[in-house]
Formats: structure tokens, C-alpha cells, sequence
């Protein structure tokens, strides 16, 4: 059996990335670090909302906040989707008590929830959990079990299903069983990630950057802007900027923000280094490093919610 | 043509030393200069006691003149025993004036009885202000008063190119030597121990995410508000940085808390190029060289010290 880019192996399966995802999927992710889980997240929850879905988060160990933060940097006003329930947070308790329950009680705490939101006037809704991690209790098994029951008992009802899995946690067999389970395997492609940085491609010359930068990975800013100005000469239509989004870099060092500042001025006249949404402790950096005397170098405050 | 005539002040950083018995012999080496700096519009500063400000700024009759004087406050007493610090929040301070009114002359007033240093900073503090001024249109005549000790007598000889005779005259100073000769002599030394501390750990550059994690917390911990916190978890990571580059890619990270104030010291096994790094404002071209710098910026108090066992750096910030 082939594996997909993920290592989930199913040969019936669709590959979608989280734009993608329509009502009515079942499908899974394997994460490989939690900027990739907070970005899928993230993806899934706005991508719902803006199909005016519900959207229902189940949290667990690691805590919902930084999907809210996330969220927040993607320029949601995260305070009223919650207000207005059309997102939920389910405490991690009901996870715990999801654990303990029998395959019966899960399905009926999920087909509850659907009855709830489409009673509530939505058209759909999305379901999504904390990745779960592979320990004894939460055997390939079990889960199989679970994943097939939810399954049957959401079909030809418009609910849309993400099951998230951590990779360190799972052997590459068990991921290929539980990818079997579903019709629908997303990606999330990135240029980089090392579990402390992620980077990722908005659009062409567009990049997001997502985490923290410092002595342990800041080469790879120079060389990547370096390379994303290369190409951008290169296109036969040269838009004339290099676009990095920084809503979601919550650390630079100093020196990863003078590469910045540095790598700008070496642009030619033709092209900008366009540099979004950098939050205030980068911004207040940005700005002790002389930002502002680099010609070549654009800030733009991130766009309001 | 137009003909620019005040030219007369240094353009660039002018370290020079007098001394004096009693008040009314200060009065007669400092009046001279002062006056001198007024006639040309020249901004004043004064770094000495409030009887000593008043004395000047009255025998000069400053109030009616254009330039005027501008005195800095003492540094806070938790400083007394850190003269990089000093001179470097002295620095940032000349700087902001220099880059608003141009040259200026400043007066300091070392009188080690209402002196803002215990008498082993003294000789760091010189050094470490011929670091963190050079540069600056900045002429700046410090008062020793008679008898000097024998600790500020190698900073008066040592640290300063220039004496000013009795009669007032400017004379090179033979003694004078660069900052890193003077500390070679007179090691900066390490600032009390504060015992055990609350927090410690080993880190490499892999685990300082972890570390800035760390330091984040405590700075929480005493309350010191979004932006101070943020500014001192940069600082810290700059000298933890610091340790792992120039050190054998190993740090130690240790932390106190004490109410509202943090203290986080970082301890590597490399040895220092030249002492008293981050005092002198990097070349904008430079990409390296620039995080102790701002460091020393953010923070209240950074003491970089070396021994046998390498390069200690002390870093406290408070709630503002």
C-alpha cells in the first residue's frame, strides 16, 4: 500500500488541504509540530465559519488556547464567535469522560451535539478534537471502533469530521490503520518546520512565518527571503514585493530581526521586503534595529478583524 | 559664504579629569567651563550632588541664558556596584541629547561621599563610559576632590586622555590607557552572591525556547507588565545566546525573584574577546553585535564579569 505525503496510507482516500474540506468529510492529519496543529486547527475552524457551520471544538491535554490565539493572529474576533456559540470550546473534561466511555455514549454525546447545532439553525457543523496521543488506553483498536461508529452514525448528516493525530505518538503502522479509517486525508504543507518555526506559503512571494526564530534557526530567514527575492526576479510578472506575514511570529532574537532589516536593504530599487502584522514585541525590535531607515523595507500593521 | 563659528566643542568624545579641595575650589575649575559652553549655546550637563547642581547653575547664572543646564538624576542606589551600567544608561541618556542640541559639555562631580559608586565601580565606570560615549560630540570634565583614594586615582589617571591644569589648561595625559589595558589591570568584578537561587537549568541552543519560556514566567510572576516582560525575556535570551555562541554551546540559567524585581544570571565557560561588551552602539552595517547592546537597553542592570571559570552575566529589570 502506497503512503500519502502524511504516511497515512489509503489507497481509497482523497487528499485535501484544509481549504479544501467540505460538509460531509470525514478526515484526518497527522501533526508533526504544534504550529502545524494550531494552523490546521485554525484553518478548520474559519474555513467552517465562514460556511456560517458551527464549529465545535473538543479540548484535551494541551489546552484550546493557542487555537485561540491562532485564531485571533488569523484576524478572527475570536471574543464573538464565542460569545455567539457558533464556536465551542468543549472543556477538556468531557474528553476525559470520552475516554472512559463506551462506544455507545461517545456516539450519542457526538449525534447530540449535531442534533444541537443544526437545531440552533445552523446548516452544518464541524467537529474536531486535540490529536490524540497513542497511549495504551487509546489503542489503534479502540479508536478504529470509535472512528467507525461516529462515522455510521454521522453519515448523509451534514456534519464534518477532523481526527487529528501526533506522529511521535503513533508507529507508522498504526497511523496507516487509523488513516484507513478515513475518506479524506488533509495536508498541510510547509517550507519549513522544526517544531519551533514554521513556514509556510500564503501565495506566490507570500510567506507566513509562524513561531519563534532565534540562534537555533535564524539562518534560515536570510537564505529564504534571499531565495523568495531570487524567485520573484525571476517571474515573468515581478510584482515587485516579497511578502512575510508575521501575525503569528510571537519571538524573533536580534539578530533574526537585523537579517531582516539587512536582507531588505540589500533588495534592488525594484523590489520591497513587505513585512505584515508583526506583533508589538517584534514591531518595538523591528524598530530598535532601524527598520525605519531601510527604504527598501515595508511594515504593514495587520489587517483589522 | 556663511561661516559656521561653533565649531569650538569637540565633535567627538572628550574625556578629560581635574580635581579640586573644597566647593569653592570646584566652583573655580567648573565655572571657567561652563561658562565658556553657555556663551556658545552649548547645553550643560550636570552630573553631581543637588548642592553642587545649585552652587553651579547660581555662580554661573544659567537661567538667563539660552543653552541652559540639564541635570541627570543619580542612578538608583542598586546600581552602586555596577559601572557598566551606569555609564551605559549615561550614555543612552547623552545620546538622546547630543542627537536633539548637537555637541555638549558635561560636568560629573566625583565625590565618592555623595558619590553614586562604591569605590571598586569606579574604575569599570571610566572605562566603561570611554566605551559607551565614544563618539559622541560630548565634552565631559569629571571633579575629583582631593585627597583621592587610591582606587580613583587609577581611574583618574588611567581613564582619561586629557587633565586640566591648574590654570585651566587642556594637557595630554601620559597615563591614559585604552579600556580593555585598564581592565586587564582592575578585573570587573562579580557583584554579590544572592545565594541559592529559585530557578535553574542547563541549556544549548535548542532549549532556549525553553529558557525564554522560563524566564517569561517568572517575569509574570512579578507582575512587571506585558511590554517590561517581554523586553526582559528578549534581554535574557540575547545573553543566553551569548553563552551558547561564544561559549562551548552550553549555558547555566539561574533566577530570583524578589517582590517585583527579577534577577537572572547566565553563567558560560568561554572567555570574553574584550571586556564590557553591548556599551558601544553597533555600526548599522553590522549584523552581529547588537543584542547586548539592546539588552543593556531593556533592562535595569547588566553586569558582565569574567574569572577563571568564564563569563558571568547578571541581568535585573522590576516592575516599572
Amino acid at each position: 500500500m502506497p503512503d500519502t505525503a502524511n504516511g497515512v496510507g489509503d489507497t481509497l482516500a482523497l487528499t485535501k488541504t484544509v481549504a479544501e474540506i467540505s460538509r460531509g468529510d470525514h478526515a484526518c492529519v497527522v501533526m508533526d509540530s504544534d504550529e502545524q496543529h494550531w494552523e490546521v486547527v485554525a484553518g478548520y475552524v474559519r474555513h467552517g465559519l465562514a460556511r456560517r457551520e458551527k464549529v465545535v471544538v473538543f479540548d484535551g491535554e494541551r489546552s484550546a488556547t493557542p487555537v485561540l490565539r491562532r485564531l485571533a493572529e488569523d484576524r478572527l474576533d475570536v471574543d464573538r464567535i464565542v460569545r455567539t456559540g457558533q464556536l465551542t470550546v468543549v472543556p477538556p473534561d468531557a474528553m476525559t469522560w470520552m475516554w472512559s466511555a463506551s462506544t455507545e455514549e461517545i456516539v450519542g454525546l457526538v449525534s447530540a451535539t449535531v442534533d444541537d447545532a443544526l437545531a440552533e439553525g445552523y446548516p452544518g457543523v464541524r467537529l474536531t478534537n486535540e490529536p490524540a496521543a497513542g497511549r495504551s488506553d487509546r489503542s489503534v483498536g479502540r479508536l478504529g471502533e470509535i472512528d467507525r461508529a461516529v462515522d455510521s452514525a454521522l453519515r448523509a448528516r451534514p456534519a464534518t469530521l477532523l481526527c487529528q493525530y501526533e506522529r511521535r505518538h503513533w508507529a507508522g503502522s498504526d497511523l496507516i490503520r487509523l488513516g484507513e479509517q478515513h475518506e479524506v486525508d488533509v495536508v498541510a504543507p510547509a517550507l519549513y518546520d522544526d517544531g519551533l518555526l514554521r513556514v509556510t506559503r500564503a501565495a506566490p512571494f507570500c510567506t507566513r512565518v509562524a513561531g519563534e526564530i532565534d540562534f537555533s534557526n535564524r539562518d534560515l530567514v536570510r537564505t529564504m527571503i534571499k531565495k523568495e527575492l531570487d524567485q520573484a526576479l525571476r517571474a515573468p510578472s515581478p510584482s515587485g514585493q516579497v511578502e512575510v506575514h508575521l501575525e503569528s511570529l510571537r519571538f524573533a532574537d536580534v539578530t533574526s530581526v537585523v537579517q531582516f532589516v539587512q536582507v531588505a536593504a540589500g533588495f534592488p530599487e525594484s523590489h520591497h521586503l513587505v513585512l505584515h502584522g508583526a506583533q508589538p514585541a517584534v514591531r518595538r525590535l523591528l524598530d530598535r534595529c532601524g527598520a525605519a531607515f531601510s527604504g527598501q523595507l515595508v511594515l504593514r500593521e495587520a489587517d483589522p478583524r | 559664504m556663511k561661516v559656521e563659528t561653533r565649531t569650538v566643542l569637540p565633535r567627538r568624545f572628550a574625556h578629560r579629569a581635574a580635581t579640586y579641595r573644597d566647593p569653592t575650589d570646584l566652583l573655580a575649575v567648573a565655572l571657567p567651563i561652563v561658562e565658556h559652553a553657555l556663551r556658545r549655546d552649548a547645553p550643560v550637563v550636570l552630573i553631581a550632588s543637588p548642592d553642587t547642581e545649585r552652587l553651579i547653575a547660581e555662580a554661573s547664572g544659567a537661567a538667563r541664558t539660552t543653552g541652559g543646564f540639564v541635570c541627570l538624576p543619580a542612578p538608583p542606589d542598586g546600581l552602586r556596584r555596577c559601572g557598566q551600567t551606569v555609564a551605559a544608561r549615561r550614555a543612552a541618556q547623552l545620546r538622546e541629547l547630543t542627537d536633539r542640541a548637537g555637541p555638549i559639555v558635561v560636568l560629573v562631580e566625583h565625590d565618592l561621599r555623595h558619590g553614586p559608586l562604591d569605590e571598586v565601580a569606579w574604575v569599570e565606570a571610566e572605562a566603561a563610559t570611554n566605551i559607551a560615549v565614544a563618539g559622541m560630540p560630548v565634552t565631559m570634565t569629571c571633579l575629583y576632590r582631593k585627597p583621592v583614594s587610591a582606587a580613583l586615582v587609577t581611574a583618574l589617571r588611567r581613564s582619561h586622555p586629557q587633565l586640566l591644569g591648574p590654570d585651566g589648561a587642556v594637557l595630554d595625559n601620559p597615563e591614559h590607557r585604552e579600556p580593555a589595558e585598564v581592565l586587564a589591570d582592575h578585573p570587573v568584578a562579580a557583584l554579590p552572591v544572592l545565594g541559592p537561587p529559585d530557578r535553574e537549568f542547563t541549556f544549548t541552543p535548542w532549549q532556549l525556547t525553553d529558557l525564554r519560556t522560563a524566564v517569561a514566567e517568572i517575569a509574570f510572576e512579578a507582575a512587571m507588565g506585558r511590554e517590561r516582560a517581554e523586553d526582559f525575556v528578549l534581554a535574557v535570551n540575547e545573553v543566553a545566546t551569548n553563552a551558547v555562541e561564544h561559549g562551548y554551546g552550553t549555558g547555566l540559567w539561574q533566577a530570583w525573584t524578589r517582590g517585583h524585581r527579577v534577577v537572572c544570571e547566565v553563567h558560560d565557560g568561554g572567555s570574553l574577546a574584550r571586556p564590557l561588551p553591548g556599551l558601544k552602539l553597533p555600526h548599522p552595517a553590522r549584523s552581529r553585535g547588537r543584542g547586548i547592546w539592546i539588552a543593556r537597553q531593556l533592562c535595569d542592570l547588566l553586569h558582565v564579569w569574567s574569572d577563571p571559570d568564564g563569563t558571568h552575566v547578571r541581568i535585573e529589570s522590576a516592575r516599572s
